[in-house]
């Protein structure tokens, strides 16, 4: 099943309060990148960690960690985001702590907009003997400027807060390929084990939106970048809409290798779509408000 | 008409109204006449300059209007409005092949490439039909459109005028069908206790993408609401797709979007649109080249898109067709027939609805609405406006003038009671007494027994139908026919063309004429001692009013 997206809500307010695009933009045509979807990197992911079921009991009580999971280190976090928004390499940096009693829902995603509100403020999560019970963590790490070529981290783990060790349950790397300029990071993920509805996803991260959808929901939401997802699979179409505005590209632009001209509001269209009975999935990818070269 | 030249050529008359027309590979023409139930082929004369000579013609079920020539180009297939069907014929001589009994309001007609199936587009009902032409029974199964606004959703999705096929990589496998629709909410009333009109968007268009070989939706939950903007196009009525460009004839507007055709839901993807004449409702895009051809009904214009990435969003080109006005109407009555599609004009509704949102084609929507005064139902209009006051489910008004302002006004619109729109009010009412009806066909000999056995009963004091429907008419008084607590009179409707115009009751609580007169016993009449049989006569003769 499709994760539902909860920015939809405020896409809809905002198409209301005439905030979607102002009319100057409206007129403005779009400017497509093709885009072939072999040019997109792939990665193989387990399906996504189902944390009620998993990692709670019968009462919602977290479990605790087997005593071997307990002293041993879920990553090697040197290398990984810190309560930053970037980390000691400069690199986009997310970490998510799930709702203690609440794992599956987004509602730290909301919070994390404001404890990452810079980039010195620290996030709230702190490792010690009064902090309680395990707890998820995901951390994601966007390296725009490697030398080798984008790469994109993602790290989910079962943490016990009193060591600040525990057990990795979900973790890849995969290759990005920057979009629209750089507006965007893409990848894919396949899935051998989900429904063959859910078998893929294109899974793209741009700077925060003002307002932003996408049909198969987000992953995060920070004030720096988010990550929104799209179906791939037979039988399914997404829809990806974000309008994106300067001080986002201001920030935005600390990340990646080439700056982005600052702009009022840039718009970012990418729909997926996968008939039965087609070889492969079609993506289209439009921009406009941004002036810079697509490919 | 010669394009580049800018010239009307030759015209040739036919004997009725053309719907739509095909031009086969050998220079023929095949053109479906709407009101004289009719297909007719025409040939081309050996210059441009002269009219083109009638080879053959067939007769249809009431009301062709879709037209699609297979492949191989061996069988027209016709779909027939009024007379609910998909028919085909052998395209060299129109000997009709076999006809196929459809759900209501059929419109457009696609056949895919391998001819395996056939689908048909509805004005009305939810669904697209799917035709089995492989199986000797022609079974039909459907493409179930509610799914673009969920199980439980208030909201129906008609106004399937177009199919258009998107080509892939592979032209002689097509993926995905391309359906323009509009998505209404029949309870936007709910949001008003004053109106079943609002800001809010009743009316929301989407291009419903058909997955052609799941025979689903492709993805679902479609995001169709939202708030009114004067730009919609909730009146499309014709489509072309010119490479991964879906065009879009959009009447009310008046513009042809070009929309993204590969995206989830084209409609919400526009790259450009062009202002074209009045009314228009066809489209054709020309292969290899980067230009379309518009028709526009109202003003009888042609119009020359050049598509090409720099050109500018208005026509190339405008040739005026024919300066008379249709046969039937006046320059009054062709005024109307604009005002009744017009959308987004703020004297008729507050959300951008026109008059032929609700009344497709001058007839209704098949949707139960909420009202402020519980649910009701729309009523087909053509046909049946000139016989007389009052007007309303509950008898409230007793003169068209007086009907057509209050119901704008419960739309939210700002009415037409100023002295500046009485014009305007005028032109629309002479267009609703002229708006052209069905016209049926006539019944075979076992038919018009059955029919005439229906109206023995009808007349039969024992059943009192004609009581209040004098002649399948109206005795223009109210009864409290629901009998509800709160002893309701509802105004006795007339029954003219009313086998058409499912579901039944003023708040559609029958789904069939069956159900109705099975129903009904001892508050409308008296039918609960009749046998099957005379059931049967009785909804022929119904029917056939």
């Amino acid at each position: 099943m499709m994760k539902p997206s909860l920015v939809f809500p405020a896409l809809a307010l905002a198409i209301s309060l005439d905030l979607a695009a102002t009319s100057a933009q409206a007129e403005e045509p779009y400017r497509f990148q093709e885009l072939r979807l072999a040019e997109i990197p792939s990665v193989e992911a387990e399906p996504d960690v189902v944390w009620k079921d998993q990692h709670y009991d019968e009462k919602g009580k977290p479990r605790p960690l087997p005593d071997i999971e307990r002293s041993r280190l879920a990553a090697d976090w040197s290398g990984l985001p810190r309560p930053r928004w970037t980390n000691e390499k400069g690199h986009a940096a997310v970490v998510r702590i799930r709702n203690l009693y609440h794992p599956d829902d987004h509602q730290a995603n909301q919070w994390l907009r404001y404890l990452q509100s810079d980039d010195t403020s620290p996030i709230a999560m702190a490792c010690g003997p009064d902090t309680g019970e395990p707890r998820g963590v995901d951390t994601y790490l966007l390296e725009a400027s490697r030398p080798e070529g984008p790469r994109y981290t993602v790290l989910e783990a079962w943490l016990d807060g009193r060591t600040c060790k525990g057990l990795a349950l979900r973790r890849y790397q995969a290759a990005v390929k920057p979009l629209a300029g750089g507006l965007a990071y893409a990848y894919r993920t396949s899935c051998a084990r989900c429904s063959a509805a859910e078998s893929a996803t294109l899974h793209v991260v741009i700077p925060s939106g003002f307002s932003s959808s996408a049909t198969g929901g987000f992953r995060y939401w920070t004030y720096l970048m988010e990550h929104l997802e799209l179906p791939l699979g037979p039988g399914t179409s997404g829809s990806l809409q974000a309008f994106v505005e300067g001080a986002s590209i201001r920030a935005w632009n600390h990340v990646v290798p080439k700056p982005l001209p600052i702009v009022n509001v840039a718009e970012l269209r990418i729909e997926t779509s996968f008939a039965v009975g087609e070889d492969e999935p079609t993506i289209v990818l439009a921009i406009r408000g941004l002036n810079i070269p697509l490919s | 008409m010669d394009i580049d030249g800018r010239v009307v050529l030759a015209t040739t008359p036919v004997e009725g109204a053309p719907s739509q027309l095909v031009v086969l590979a050998d220079g023929r023409v095949v053109v479906t006449l709407r009101d004289s139930n009719r297909v007719a082929v025409l040939e081309p004369a050996s210059a441009p300059e002269r009219k083109l000579a009638l080879l053959c013609e067939a007769r249809t079920p009431s009301e062709p209007i879709g037209l699609f020539v297979a492949p191989n180009e061996s069988t027209l297939f016709v779909t027939s409005g009024w007379g609910r069907a998909l028919t085909a014929f052998a395209s060299d001589t129109l000997e009709p092949r076999y006809a196929v009994p459809l759900p209501r309001e059929p419109r457009a007609v696609y056949v895919e490439p391998s001819g395996r199936r056939a689908f048909v587009s509805h004005a009305i009902g939810d669904e697209i039909s799917i035709v089995d032409l492989e199986d000797p029974l022609h079974s039909r199964r459907s493409v179930d459109l509610r799914r673009h606004n969920g199980e439980n959703s208030s909201r129906h999705t008609g106004q399937g005028f177009v199919l258009t096929a998107l080509v892939g990589t592979n032209p002689e496998h097509v993926t995905r069908l391309l359906a323009p629709m509009v998505s209404v909410d029949q309870d936007a009333g709910s949001v008003s206790t004053e109106t079943y009109g609002s800001r809010f968007l009743a009316a929301a268009p989407l291009v419903a993408v058909v997955d052609t070989t799941s025979e689903a939706l492709l993805g679902r939950n479609h995001f169709v609401s939202g708030q009114f903007r004067e730009t919609v196009c909730t009146l499309p009525r014709a489509a072309a797709l010119a490479g991964e460009r879906l065009l879009l004839a959009c009447l009310g507007i008046d513009a042809v979007l070009e929309l993204e055709a590969r995206a989830r839901d084209p409609m919400r993807f526009e790259r450009r649109r062009y202002r074209v004449p009045a009314g228009p409702m066809g489209v054709a895009a020309e292969p290899g080249r980067e230009r379309a051809v518009v028709w526009s009904q109202f003003a009888a214009a042609v119009s020359v898109l050049d598509l090409r990435e720099s050109a500018k969003a208005t026509p190339a080109a405008e040739i005026i067709v024919s300066k008379d006005l249709p046969p039937g109407l006046g320059a009054v009555e062709a005024r109307g027939r604009i005002l009744f599609h017009a959308t987004n004009d703020p004297r008729i509704s507050g959300d951008g609805r026109a008059c032929a949102s609700c009344h497709i084609d001058g007839r209704e929507d098949g949707i139960t609405w909420q009202t402020p005064e519980g649910r009701h139902q729309t009523i087909m209009l053509a046909g049946r406006m000139n016989e007389g006051a009052p007007f309303g489910w509950r008898g409230e008004t007793t003169t068209l003038r007086h009907h057509v302002g209050r119901t704008m006004k419960r739309l939210a619109g700002r009415g037409v009671f100023g002295e500046a729109d009485s014009a305007d009010l005028d032109a629309l009412i002479a267009y609703l007494k002229v708006m052209p009806a069905p016209v049926r066909v006539e019944p075979d000999e076992t038919r018009r027994a059955l029919v005439t056995r229906g109206r023995e009963l009808f007349a039969d004091p024992r059943q009192g139908c004609a009581t209040c429907h004098p002649g399948g008419g109206t005795d223009r008084a109210a009864y409290d026919v629901a009998r509800s607590p709160y002893r309701i009179p509802f105004d006795t409707p007339s029954l003219r063309f009313v086998g058409g115009t499912a579901p039944y009751f003023h708040d559609g609580r029958y789904a069939t004429l069956g159900d109705l007169l099975r129903g009904v016993d001892g508050t409308m009449g008296h039918t609960g001692s009749l046998s099957d049989e005379e059931l049967r006569a009785l909804e022929a003769y119904l029917e056939d009013l």
